[in-house]
């Protein structure tokens, strides 16, 4: 690079793309390193997918007041950026009356924090609802939603890139040193100047900010595990359900959640542990899901299961004091000069993350004259898809573009045109699961029995990606070990 | 959009049975029909086996899967009948309309009958008790077969392959072949699943151990598998803690079962059987919506594919008797002991059938007898009986109303 | 005098064979059902035979790969051989199914044959 940048955002995760997307309003150059070769490296991408209505936060903190405004935001956000999304609503339910006490004080602070539409709801109520779920009464939130993770994180991704910011993957921050004025970042292989630099770093935040010059902050990586049931029982549960919270332990609850898909979501569970990204699924834990999950869902069984796995969440504090703290975003001159942290973007990051993007640049703003460029496109859209259209649209799309025709994953419908899609735009997939959770393919009941081949020989041939170094997801996670024969 | 084509009989699925159901019809004088196959080529899973063993009872000859599948592609293409290759079939009601996605468009039919052959899938890792991140390097015994044999990739280096069924037992040999190091195949019940000739052609010809009893319960590595956890079980299955051993490796290979894939069956509303997986259907194989019949792997998975084709041929017979008029009520429940599931499930009176099943554990001299209200159909004693091959066990045309029961006895465990 | 026991393979009655051998020389054979199980037992104790299906490379086909498998089993103790040799061989595009492809192994008497077809690719030069 010849020019220095103005910004560099460290991590692509959901907070990093929603940073970059509303710099990218601004006059400013500014560039994403991500550590992993694509999108999908982190917590983002291990999350229940819940835009969070904001009772569970501390009322006068960030993340109560982000989370709110973030979930006043959802509906036209996703909107512009062609993310679907549905406002499911969200049950807390409650079987006693020491539950029902906890209920009210929930219903109480969220009142404090602007939410709208909680409402305490009878067994009656609750049956018609949910017939399904257990309970005697329970808090109702009708401005929760759910969203995919994935779609969401893309979509702030490409539309930051389509406005002009460059990202870099497989560029891990190492070093950081000022150089006239500038930071000089090694990132991968490359080194990046640059006036500004944003730490959204994610569950490695703390490492990062010590390489920035601020130390005192710890990350402590706290693991949350997950199991995903067939979409043959989502009729079952037509929106979120909880059992009442746990304070102590900081974490939601081993609740129930639906996808878009139709998938169910039991989890997560809650164990701090060593390394930040040990996210492995551990036999107790899965077991313990189980149970707790037919506290609410009586009928749930082992064989409903299609996949199990983890995500961590970057905690500020840790086991002996439990609960969480407040996000801590901050400048901090005197020994991080022109550095934004962000540590501790744990939930509700996902629902709060362009409110924090914009709390980014308020104190961007405080130093720094922002020029808003007239040419910003806030709108980012998707090409239309075969599944979602009836028969009729689907015989004129495929008349258009053939490659609407041949389908690729039968499980979720995905289509040879998804998959180009998928491969193609300013942030193209670049690895398996890459192209796995931006065009939903190998997601289904089958998990990539009928498609991964098909996947693989389409990035091949569309992105130019030979075989032999196809990785899985993570560096290091080749599919293959060489050919069969040298042909 | 176009109003939808007419047709006597639409088959799902161009694999032996499709194939197989297909020319007998024709062969009856049933003209109007169309194969829906979503490949590129039609054969099925056929195509991707490479090893011998097929057509050893219809041809007499040990054939490979594709050449076993040209023996029916070939006539289909002399005999014209209707194939459509790379069409996905999205839709099925119980009116028998059929939707179906290709390149060249949207197409429905309005099908008099149509015959389920989509054949199975295999069961996925999320499906497991096996626990650990998810790194790459793990796949599904198929998956590995499609790449190995049709992609020309090489899915790993040292191997460990979980269930003894025969695609594991296949798949040990072939990767021993390519270089691999098979470091032994592990089977969670105390004996082999598959034939007994894999066990001896697949294993001990190249010395791969054989762990009964055993599982993997743990997966090592996060970016790439660098080795599992595997444990003895005890009679419920269960793993044995204190028996836990790591193993390092590059590659899982998972053999772990075959599910019948129904998600058409289910969106016409045909009920399905939780036991097999698949279809419920009376002796003339038809399924509980009236038109839509059912044969091979998506009703019952099958061992052997000559008995496949056969099963297809006999449904075609029926579906020629059906387009001519409807098939008897089939009200006679069938029911199982000492045996998994039993096909079919509902029998009709006064027309002979075939029983399938498969028994519970590996016996010499199993009898297998079919009863109804204490008097006995058919008695056969099995010299050597696995769960790895299923039985076929013919009954006399039924007079009696009553349910009949397939019940399996040795002298370990007698009918009761 | 030894007696080793094997399970016959070529039907599903699965004999139990209980075999008697002399050094290299089979002796004696019981628990077959039928004359076949006897002569099984012979061969697969004094020479085992095996078929051997794999994948030739393919230049300048549509596939990489060409299935193939031989005309007969030839002994257990020449597969690695075998198979060593089919991996080193290369065949040109088009390939029939059962198209010969090498007529003699390793001067063992049988051919190996293409189980695939697979068709040549041409490239078109703008």
């Amino acid at each position: 690079m010849d020019r220095p940048l103005d910004i560099t955002i460290i991590g692509a995760g959901v907070i990093g793309c929603a940073v970059a997307r509303e710099l990218s309003r601004y006059h400013l150059r500014v560039a994403v390193a991500e550590a992993h070769p694509d999108l999908f490296g982190g917590t983002s991408a291990r999350n229940s997918g819940v835009i969070h209505a904001g009772f569970h936060n501390a009322p006068g903190s960030l993340m109560a007041r982000l989370c709110v405004e973030g979930n006043r935001l959802f509906s036209d956000l996703t909107a512009h950026l062609d993310v679907p999304m549905r406002r499911t609503g969200k049950l807390v339910v409650g079987f006693d009356e020491e539950d029902r006490a906890h209920l009210l004080s929930m219903l109480e602070r969220g009142r404090r924090n602007g939410v709208p539409g909680l409402k305490l709801m009878g067994r009656d109520e609750l049956r018609k609802l949910a017939p399904a779920v257990a309970g005697e009464f329970a808090l109702y939130s009708a401005s929760t939603g759910i969203v995919d993770p994935f779609q969401w994180t893309w979509a702030l991704a490409e539309n930051a890139a389509q406005n002009g910011v460059r990202f870099l993957f497989s560029s891990p921050l190492t070093a950081a040193v000022r150089q006239d004025g500038l930071w000089a970042l090694t990132v991968g292989s490359h080194t990046l100047y640059s006036r500004w630099v944003i730490n959204c770093a994610g569950l490695f935040s703390d490492k990062v900010a010590a390489l920035l010059g601020l130390t005192g902050y710890e990350i402590y990586p706290c693991r949350g595990e997950y199991f995903l049931l067939d979409e043959r029982l989502s009729s079952l549960l037509p929106l979120p359900a909880y059992p009442v919270p746990n304070y102590r332990t900081g974490g939601l609850g081993i609740h129930l959640t639906p996808t878009l898909e139709g998938n169910i979501l039991i989890g997560p569970s809650t164990e701090y542990i060593d390394g930040p990204t040990d996210w492995r699924t551990t036999a107790p834990t899965q077991d313990m899901l189980l149970r707790e999950g037919r506290r609410i869902f009586p009928s749930l069984s082992r064989s409903d299961c299609i996949r199990a796995f983890a995500g961590v969440r970057p905690k500020l504090t840790g086991p002996d004091r439990g609960g969480y703290d407040d996000f801590v975003i901050c400048r901090r001159e005197d020994v991080s000069p022109r550095v934004i942290h962000l540590i501790g973007i744990e939930s509700p990051g996902l629902t709060a993350s362009v409110p924090i993007a914009r709390e980014v640049i308020r104190l961007l703003g405080l130093t720094e004259s922002l020029v808003e460029r007239a040419d910003f496109d806030p709108i980012r859209q998707r090409p239309m898809s075969l599944r979602h259209l009836g028969p009729a649209a689907q015989a004129r799309l495929i008349a258009d573009n053939p490659d609407h025709g041949e389908i690729v994953c039968r499980c979720r419908t995905i289509t040879r045109a998804d998959v180009a899609a998928a491969l193609s735009g300013p942030l193209p997939a670049r690895t398996l699961t890459g192209l796995k959770y931006r065009c939903g393919a190998m997601m289904g009941r089958c998990q990539g029995g009928y498609c991964q081949t098909r996947l693989v020989a389409l990035m091949e041939e569309l992105a130019g990606i030979p075989r032999e170094q196809l990785l899985y997801g993570p560096a290091g996670s080749r599919l293959f070990a060489g050919k069969v024969r040298d042909v | 959009m176009n109003e939808p084509i007419m047709k006597d009989v639409v088959i799902l699925g161009g694999g032996p049975a499709g194939l197989a159901a297909a020319l007998a019809l024709h062969e009856q004088g049933v003209r109007d029909l169309v194969i829906l196959e979503r490949e590129p080529e039609a054969g099925g899973i056929l195509r991707q086996c490479i090893h011998d063993g097929f057509g050893l009872t219809r041809f007499h000859e040990a054939l490979t899967g594709p050449e076993y599948a040209k023996r029916f592609l070939d006539p289909v293409r002399a005999e014209g009948i209707e194939l459509h290759t790379g069409t996905t079939v999205t839709g099925l009601t119980d009116q028998r309309v059929v939707t179906a996605v290709s390149r060249r468009g949207l197409t429905q039919y309005q099908a008099r009958a149509v015959i389920l052959a989509m054949g199975c899938r295999e069961r996925a890792a999320g499906a497991l008790p096996m626990y650990g991140a998810r790194p790459a390097g793990v796949f599904t015994a198929g998956v590995a077969q499609a790449y190995v044999n049709l992609c020309n990739n090489m899915v790993g280096r040292e191997i460990v392959i979980l269930g003894s069924g025969d695609i594991g037992l296949i798949m040990a040999r072939r990767l021993t072949l390519e270089g691999a190091h098979v470091l032994g195949v592990y089977e969670i019940l105390p004996h082999p699943s598959g034939l007994p000739r894999n066990v001896t052609q697949c294993l001990d010809d190249f010395h791969i151990p054989l762990h009964l009893s055993h599982t993997v319960t743990e997966l090592h590595g996060a970016a790439r598998l660098e080795a599992v956890t595997v444990c003895a079980v005890d009679d419920q299955r269960c793993p044995l803690p204190e028996t836990a051993r790591r193993i390092p490796c590059d590659t899982l290979i998972l053999s772990v079962g075959l599910i019948p894939e129904n998600e058409l069956s289910r969106m016409a509303g045909v009920q399905l059987d939780s036991q097999t997986g698949g279809p419920v259907v009376d002796q003339f194989l038809q399924t509980t919506v009236p038109g839509i019949f059912a044969a091979g792997n998506v009703l019952h998975v099958h061992d052997v594919a000559d008995d496949v084709s056969a099963e297809a041929e006999f449904l075609a017979e029926q579906v020629v008797r059906y387009l001519a008029g409807p098939l008897p009520p089939c009200p006679i429940a069938v029911t199982g002991r000492g045996c998994g599931h039993v096909v079919p499930q509902q029998l009709c009176r006064g027309e002979a059938a075939v029983l399938s099943f498969r028994p519970a554990a590996p016996r010499r001299h199993l009898v297998v007898e079919a009863v109804q209200d204490g008097q006995t159909l058919c008695r056969r004693t099995i010299p050597y009986a696995t769960p790895a091959q299923m039985v076929h066990l013919p009954i006399p045309d039924l007079a009696d109303g009553s349910p009949v029961e397939v019940c399996c006895y040795d002298d370990e465990n007698p009918a009761v | 005098m030894m007696t080793k026991t094997l399970l016959c393979s070529l039907c599903p009655n699965c004999c139990a064979l209980t075999v008697t051998m002399e050094g290299d020389a089979v002796t004696g054979c019981t628990g077959n059902l039928c004359t076949q199980g006897a002569d099984f037992a012979r061969q697969e104790l004094t020479m085992p035979l095996r078929n051997v299906t794999t994948s030739v490379a393919v230049s300048g086909g549509l596939y990489p790969l060409c299935s193939v498998r031989l005309s007969a089993p030839i002994p257990l103790s020449r597969l690695t051989e075998a198979v060593d040799l089919l991996h080193g061989l290369t065949v040109t595009a088009p390939v029939a199914m059962g198209q010969v492809l090498l007529e003699d192994l390793l001067g063992l008497g049988v051919q190996v044959l293409s189980t695939r077809s697979v068709p040549a690719i041409h490239f078109c030069k703008d």
